[in-house]
């Protein structure tokens, strides 16, 4: 294993009395990680106390295997943040942008120009590139912000909110983009987000934080199997019916507001679930395991904590 | 539809000079709740304006509750509007801004701070906050904010613009919650959002916008059967997907298939199958006869965003 | 989607080190002052009024040389003259430190210093340059960006500094060499460069100080605010509580309002670091008849400063340069 890419022990943060992170100790190895926590809850401290935008009141932080408070500028040649507000400087062009960011992780002007122009390629943005960033729309701004985050090469990106205000295509096209960082080009992915559908469909691993602590931090996967014996029935009417062969069963299930039925069936296979359904004539459309896994894992997480 | 259509367009068109906004289009929308999707520049935010009375159409008809909203106060009445922007007044405290409010659209002064107060419960913004400034609240009280704003005179139509917007996963089942029950209570609710997943389970009827024009309207089923066609695209994970894929093949139902077997997607496949009817008549026998265990069995051609990609393609 | 998937490519080029990349934020500072409306005009204006300056230097140098064309232009055309410029060339051939050096030394004086002069023009350019200078990245959050990259706050703000020493380098530093230079041009004798340095030794000096101080001014106003009107009415109402007070302390008993006022403590910068009241010293006791005069009885008067009064006086710049320093350090930061 390459060590981990972030090492937390007891870092504390502090505006006044209110502890925005309270004793955070954590140790992440490089994948994708998602961030996940109610509105509020420290994971955008958390990030930038990491990248050394807020100093951290106790404890020790390290990215890549160095410490933050010391040596915070030169581990920043090798990490990337997309901020989630705007922070683009007026007045600038898109490219002349994303270049003058390169030169600031201390790219020569000349590699720096070739790659700003190859990014916003990955990117996805065309002649856009030309114009001043003051114009961008919300897609444009997210793949600016995108491509100035990974333009200087970083073995990690931190990436809050980024598919905030896009619309379905673009969301999709930013998320391909964020997935293949990781699965194409060894690029560690920290990402935030409040959709846990985007988390779910791209990290591996998921850190969800609330009041300043970390409750969970855990492999998706991991997350997932905790929810097995669960699954999401989709049938063409007739719910009732299908609610009584499910009970007669054996099984725990509910109508969900959407018309889709989740059931409690406890077995490692659908197979057999199929089966009897199928000996009492409901064929069902879709069959999903744990569903909606990892908003349940979310709230769980929230309420055995307390809400307050 | 059995009830009169709230919204009802037809022929509408609007045009920023030689800009198109929408483009001659006609739709119904009836009471519950509707979903108004589309990419940006689809001319989502053309129609909201239109129907909130904020613009005129240059051409053709678009009526709420069988009125033109345009400089019509007796159907601005009837709707609740919660725009995208977060216009707030900063320096105005919660409650003091929403009774002003409340006065202003009619409701008597002595009844105001009650009034404000149910809402403001309704919208489940934390009593705590209700006497700060709103220049200090998060970017989810201020969703909460806005919408209760729009819902303080009781309205009969209800238009939120991305109201899910910079809400936590809590604070989104929450407003989805508000807004169902709001839909029960006979309150026609039409939502524009970008999250198609949410939608998908909120609104049954949805209005599909590209280009200035409507490409669907109609209920999510009827969007779904519309779609489906003679060879069905589906996701499976199973125990043995070789074998499966040999089963389907040899039973002539598999036109193709590629394997996304990866870690996180084990014994993953995505099938196209050749008779969707025989497929899942016959799907049981065969995993049986087999003893295949299957884990998951997942449509790629039925969700709102499947719709989407095909419709806007 | 394959056009997405091939193009991100790992690079293993050299990671240049911290002052390259301060230096990329005090061009990009000064490339960003440069694109504001008029700024060209401003700067076209300083380097105009450094030509007319060194023409003007020009034609003083020629007059030692009775030989070039000037002289005999002046000499023969120039009724009024006549007789000045064979005296004059025969002052600076009898002592040339007075006739010269001193002569250059007021001159530069004025040029550095006077109410019309490349300072005025300076601040001008100051004025349009400071909505550009901090203010922007304040209200557009740029800050954020700056700070996620491989550079500190205080790198900003040297980056930052860099870029508007560059700017005052072009408005004010830049003009007043090429004055002295092109007055030197074609000098008659090289011992004419010899005379001429401490003049230019004094400039710079008053100069470099000057840019030091109006730049950290100029930084500390732009980082008050991250409206850009707000900035530049602050700049402009420094400049004119200046005036004020300097106006006030004057004419009123109070004299030491005056210190308050940057403007003056400027002047008193200047006149110590030219000396001119030495230079006046000097000349009374070489030729002890000239500054019997009232003019240069009341000059002298005005030029006479204690050390006391300079130190006060810097006292004053340092404290309103630690002021902006202090707004710097509280106010340039990320969120």
């Amino acid at each position: 294993m390459a060590g981990a890419i972030i090492e937390c022990s007891g870092v504390t943060k502090l505006f006044g009395d209110f502890a925005a992170l309270n004793n955070v100790s954590l140790d992440v190895s490089p994948g994708t990680i998602g961030l996940l926590g109610p509105n509020g809850a420290g994971k955008s401290t958390l990030m930038k106390c990491l990248l050394q935008l807020q100093p951290i009141s106790m404890g020790v932080a390290k990215l890549l295997g160095r410490d933050v408070g010391s040596e915070g500028r030169e581990i920043r040649t090798r990490v990337g943040y997309a901020p989630e507000q705007d922070c683009l400087i007026s007045g600038m062009v898109g490219c002349e942008y994303v270049t003058y960011c390169a030169q600031l992780n201390g790219l020569p002007f000349q590699e720096a120009r070739q790659r700003a122009h190859e990014m916003l390629d990955f990117v996805g943005m065309g002649q856009e590139r030309y114009r001043p960033v003051d114009t961008y729309s919300t897609g444009m701004k997210q793949r600016v912000k995108l491509a100035q985050a990974i333009v200087h090469d970083p073995e990690m990106v931190f990436l809050d909110e980024p598919t905030n205000g896009l619309d379905p295509k673009g969301r999709e096209q930013i998320l391909q983009l964020v997935e293949s960082l990781w699965e194409k080009h060894n690029i560690s992915v920290v990402l935030s987000s409040h959709l846990l559908q985007d988390v779910d469909r791209i990290c591996g691993e998921i850190i969800i934080i609330a009041r300043g602590e970390v409750l969970v931090k855990d492999t998706l996967k991991n997350l997932k199997g905790r929810r097995a014996g669960f699954a999401e029935l989709v049938v063409e009417g007739e719910h009732q019916r299908v609610l009584e062969i499910l009970r007669a069963n054996e099984c725990t299930c509910e109508l969900e507001s959407n018309g889709h039925i989740t059931v409690e069936h406890g077995r490692e296979s659908l197979t057999p679930v199929l089966k009897f359904l199928r000996d009492a004539g409901v064929r069902p459309i879709e069959a999903l395991p744990s569903p909606n896994a990892l908003e349940e894992v979310f709230l769980q997480a929230l309420s055995t904590h307390g809400p307050d | 539809m059995s009830t009169a259509p709230v919204i009802q367009a037809t022929e509408l068109s609007r045009w920023y000079g030689i800009v198109m906004g929408l483009n001659n289009i006609s739709f119904d929308i009836g009471p519950g709740l509707t979903g108004l999707v589309g990419p940006n520049g689809a001319g989502k935010s053309t129609l909201i304006k239109i129907i909130t009375g904020q613009l005129r159409s240059s051409d053709g008809e678009l009526t709420v509750f069988g009125l033109r909203p345009w400089n019509n106060p007796d159907v601005l009445r009837e709707i609740g509007f919660c725009p995208e922007d977060d216009a707030l007044p900063d320096h105005l405290r919660a409650r003091t801004w929403l009774r002003g409010l409340a006065m202003l659209s009619g409701i008597a002064p002595s009844a105001a701070p009650e009034h404000v107060d149910a809402i403001l419960d309704r919208v489940k913004l934390e009593r705590v906050h209700w006497e700060k400034p709103l220049g200090q609240f998060s970017k989810g009280m201020r969703q909460r904010v806005k919408l209760a704003q729009a819902l303080l005179h009781h309205p009969r139509l209800l238009v939120l613009d991305e109201p899910m917007n910079g809400l936590d996963p809590m604070g989104r089942q929450e407003v989805q919650s508000i807004l169902k029950q709001l839909a029960a209570e006979g309150t026609a609710v039409l939502i524009s959002s970008h999250i198609l997943h949410e939608l998908e389970t909120l609104c049954p009827e949805i209005l599909i916008l590209n280009w200035g024009r409507v490409i669907a309207s109609g209920s999510q089923l009827a969007l779904q059967r519309r779609l489906q066609g003679v060879e069905a695209n589906l996701h499976v994970r199973c125990s043995d997907p070789a074998r499966f894929t040999r089963v389907l093949f040899e039973a002539d139902l598999l036109l193709g298939f590629d394997s996304t077997d990866t870690a996180d997607d084990e014994g993953g496949l995505n099938l196209r199958i050749k008779n969707p009817n025989r497929f899942s008549e016959s799907l049981v026998d065969l995993l049986t006869e087999h003893d295949i265990a299957l884990h998951e069995l997942r449509s790629r051609d039925r969700s709102l965003q499947d719709i989407f990609e095909k419709m806007t393609e | 989607m394959a056009l997405i998937d091939s193009s991100y490519t790992h690079r293993d080029g050299e990671t240049r080190g911290i002052n390259y990349r301060r230096w990329v934020i005090a061009q990009a500072t000064l490339t960003a002052c440069l694109k504001v409306k008029g700024m060209r005009w401003v700067v076209w204006s300083c380097w105009i009024y450094a030509f007319l300056q060194g023409i003007f230097l020009f034609g003083f140098g020629q007059l030692m040389d009775p030989s070039s064309t000037v002289y005999a232009f002046i000499t023969e055309n120039l009724g009024l003259f006549k007789p000045i410029a064979p005296m004059f060339q025969g002052w600076a051939e009898e002592n040339p430190r007075i006739a010269i050096g001193m002569t250059y030394n007021l001159f530069f004086y004025i040029f550095t210093g006077a109410i019309v002069s490349t300072l005025t023009l300076s601040l001008v350019a100051l004025g349009m340059a400071i909505p550009r200078l901090i203010t922007s990245d304040l209200s557009s959050r740029a800050i954020t960006i700056y700070s996620s990259k491989a550079v500190s706050r205080l790198d900003y703000c040297l980056g930052k500094f860099g870029g508007v020493m560059l700017l005052l380098t072009i408005t004010w530093l830049g003009p007043m060499l090429a004055t002295w230079l092109m007055g030197n041009l074609m000098a008659p004798k090289i011992s004419f460069f010899w005379h001429t340095a401490p003049a230019l030794l004094h400039s710079s000096m008053f100069v470099l100080a000057g840019m030091i101080f109006l730049g950290l001014m100029a930084l500390g106003v732009s980082a008050m605010t991250s409206s850009p009107r707000t900035a530049t009415s602050i700049w402009v109402g420094v400049l004119l509580l200046g005036v004020v007070l300097s106006g006030i302390g004057l004419s009123s008993k109070n004299e030491w309002l005056q210190y308050l006022s940057f403007w003056f403590d400027l002047e008193l910068l200047q006149r110590w670091i030219f000396n001119i009241s030495g230079d006046f010293k000097e000349l009374s006791a070489e030729y002890p008849g000239i500054t019997e005069g009232d003019i240069f009885k009341q000059m002298k008067l005005r030029l006479d400063i204690t050390a006391d009064n300079v130190a006060v006086a810097i006292t004053c710049l340092s404290l309103l340069g630690g002021a902006a320093l202090l707004t710097l350090y509280k106010k340039v930061k990320p969120e």
